[in-house]
């Protein structure tokens, strides 16, 4: 892999030069928190962000999307506008491209879901290193430090921005730069190393996931999910904000005095009461409590029987979107029986 | 029914889709928008807004579900009681109400306990919101042309707070914010402008208010400050809740 | 069409004097000039204004103030076509940083080195909407 850096005094200007390969989107300030926005001012982007409001998700499976435009007897026609629109995310936590890859299983793997693709296809990842803060545990779930998915990474090492070069988009963007770039020197590979290891003694949160699919099968009765039903809101806030919920729900609109229409996939949520009802009114998980534990499950177990890893990344977002404030961590840790865990 | 006619002013200014409407519809009785109304012939949907505040109202009432296939209750006042039927408004002494409002004419209105319209007939649908937002309405108006049944969303507001990427003003502002228990629809439109969710909508199917509740009283805000907020548009107890 | 018959042209740049001359020249020269003085007034003004063509500076409030601005200008559904010429010394004074010539940044449709020629200036601005009156419909 190649490896380079880049002076952070000029970050503004490859921020500038790297437009040519899609409109830039960085996270800025909304309000007290984050948020991925098309950059409108370099001086408006956080790349010191603990965490976004929405994952990067958003851009690739939309909160609400127009699939289709049927028409009765005449069939349908596939929605594709926009879907070819270049972007640059720069600032991608490794956690949020670990997420983005976790999708990509989902979307990209055995079942091809061509609208995920193609924003993913036109989509460019400029990830950055963070410093992990009190809800941060994506050491426990291994999605610290990515290999793949990000055209550039960059570590923060002082005056210079440490880079990794992922792919050969990536390296075009360092060649359309100029001499921007620099080599590395030993040096530098010595703070990046440095800085590495604080950041892993940086870690307040832990959770030991080794053998937690077994651990939930034991616990399969447990009193906890009665507890946690009760006090779960069905908000939905946890599934919207996590980069690896992806459940949506498909509606068929039509338009006034006509059999034709669009056909939108919106985001949803298995805390909802409607997501596991069926046709002729069966309801799999009718009580809160079941669904709370479904989500649990699915998250930490199903998706590793079915992906070989938890869907869980460690960004923290459901911790702090949760109104009442349930925690994965200290689930996980109660389940495991461990004592006075909190992750506030 | 009694109301403040914002419904069908929501419908009256679907704009674009006016001619569309009226072209897919024979409209023969809509009092708002027309003064040659049919007030006895038999109807196949019969869109209904506002409580039942008189007795005048639920005579009206019955003899409209009498005439139609299918009742369709529209604004929160028709569909939950809205904000006649507030905390006070029904459990409160009526006749002090009256007095305290009318002065010593009060006795003589022709005035009952608010009542959503389920509380008198059967409702067939429901289309809450006050007022209504008219992409549910055209929605509504579109699948019961084709015999469906109109879809909406039953999730709480928070989603859609969270698909538009709102700030949440209940966890970092402290706010009381009505969003978990109240149905969407809306698109978060409030919180998005910094107001915290009232509750206009009424209460999601699955509301968990209990929790919430407690979730308050954790922050401690008064109860009796919630409950009265909570009942601003809705009766805590009712059908769902 | 409306009844104006000059091409309008927006310059947002910050360098009042720079504005001033230019203006004058690109006026005697039979466009109508509107003028911003920073990204978020030649935005707007360009939304409202709808320009044949923008001249726009890269530093201004900030040092990159210009290419963000391109970069909101595009989002724009009724600028996005818009002819945008980049009018900057950033090449000459910002040491280190170079643009390989032939790269084409995608948002942007000239880029021009300051001091800009004035008359090189006019034949690229002529090459794009045609000379300053209008020459019938378009």
């Amino acid at each position: 892999m190649k490896i380079l850096k880049l002076p952070k005094n000029k970050l503004d200007f490859f921020a500038s030069v790297v437009q040519q390969f899609g409109e830039v989107h960085a996270p800025v300030e909304q309000n007290g928190q984050f948020a991925f926005q098309p950059v409108r001012r370099w001086s408006e982007v956080r790349l010191d962000y603990n965490r976004t409001i929405l994952p990067p998700k958003k851009y690739f499976l939309p909160p609400r999307e127009t699939l289709l435009q049927y028409a009765g007897d005449a069939g349908y026609v596939p929605v594709m506008e926009g879907l070819d629109k270049k972007i640059v995310l720069f600032g991608v936590h490794a956690c949020d491209v670990y997420g983005l890859n976790l999708l990509d299983l989902v979307f990209a793997g055995a079942y091809r879901d061509p609208y995920y693709q193609a924003r993913r296809r036109n989509a460019a990842i400029i990830g950055i290193e963070c410093t992990p803060d009190e809800h941060c545990f994506c050491r426990s779930m291994r999605a610290d430090f990515v290999e793949q998915g990000f055209d550039l990474f960059l570590f923060d090492i002082g005056d210079y921005y440490f880079t990794l070069v992922g792919t050969a988009l990536g390296d075009d963007m360092v060649l359309a730069t100029g001499p921007l770039f620099e080599p590395v020197s030993h040096q530098d590979v010595e703070e990046y190393k440095r800085r590495s290891a604080r950041k892993r003694e940086a870690f307040r949160l832990h959770v030991e996931i080794r053998d937690l699919p077994e651990i939930f099968e034991m616990e399969y009765s447990s009193d906890i999910w009665q507890g946690l039903g009760e006090r779960c809101l069905s908000c939905g806030s946890c599934s919207m904000v996590c980069p690896t919920c992806y459940c949506y729900e498909v509606a068929d609109e039509v338009q006034l005095g006509s059999r034709e229409g669009p056909r939108a996939r919106t985001w949803d949520s298995c805390l909802f009461a409607t997501h596991a009802l069926v046709a002729g009114g069966e309801n799999f998980r009718k009580t809160r409590p079941s669904r709370v534990k479904f989500r649990f499950y699915h998250k930490q177990r199903g998706f590793v029987a079915e992906y070989g890893r938890p869907g869980c990344v460690g960004c923290g977002r459901c911790i702090v979107a949760c109104p009442v404030k349930i925690d994965v961590v200290e689930v996980l840790n109660q389940l495991r029986s461990v004592q006075n865990v909190a992750s506030r | 029914m009694t109301g403040c006619a914002g419904d069908q002013l929501v419908m009256l200014n679907c704009e674009d889709q006016l001619l569309d409407v009226v072209a897919a519809l024979d409209i023969r009785d809509f009092l708002m928008a027309s003064s040659g109304n049919d007030e006895e012939c038999p109807l196949d949907v019969a869109l209904v807004e506002g409580a039942v505040l008189t007795r005048r109202d639920e005579e009206k009432l019955n003899r409209v579900r009498e005439r139609a296939k299918l009742l369709v209750a529209v604004g929160t006042c028709a569909v939950w009681g809205g904000v006649a039927a507030m905390d006070g408004g029904r459990d409160g002494d009526r006749a002090r109400l009256l007095a305290e409002t009318y002065g010593p004419t009060g006795a003589a209105y022709d005035s009952t306990p608010a009542r959503a319209l389920h509380e008198v007939v059967k409702v067939d649908f429901n289309i809450s919101g006050c007022p209504i937002e008219k992409e549910q309405f055209i929605s509504a108006l579109s699948h019961l042309l084709n015999g469906n049944a109109p879809l909406f969303p039953q999730y709480p507001v928070c989603t859609e707070c969270k698909m538009r990427e709102n700030n949440c003003l209940l966890i970092e502002k402290g706010e009381v914010c009505c969003g978990p228990l109240t149905v969407a629809g809306c698109n978060a439109r409030c919180p998005a402008l910094n107001i915290a969710c009232v509750g206009c909508r009424g209460p999601a199917d699955d509301a968990n208010t209990t929790s919430a509740l407690a979730m308050f009283g954790e922050k401690g805000i008064p109860r009796d400050d919630i409950v009265r907020k909570l009942r601003t548009f809705a009766p805590m107890e009712g059908p769902g809740v | 069409m409306s009844l104006e018959s000059k091409k309008k042209i927006l310059v947002v740049d910050d360098d009042a004097d720079f504005v001033e001359s230019v203006s004058l020249f690109l006026e005697h020269n039979n466009f109508t000039v509107l003028k911003a003085r920073d990204g978020s007034q030649g935005l707007k003004l360009a939304r409202m204004e709808q320009p044949d063509l923008i001249l726009m500076d890269v530093m201004m409030n900030e040092r990159t103030e210009g290419f963000f601005t391109v970069q909101e200008m595009r989002r724009t559904p009724e600028l996005a076509a818009t002819p945008i010429f980049i009018l900057s010394a950033l090449y000459e004074t910002q040491a280190g940083f170079r643009v390989k010539p032939q790269s084409s940044w995608l948002a942007h449709d000239e880029f021009i080195a300051k001091p800009v020629d004035m008359r090189a200036l006019l034949e690229k601005i002529r090459a794009r909407l045609g000379a300053g009156q209008a020459a019938g419909e378009g």
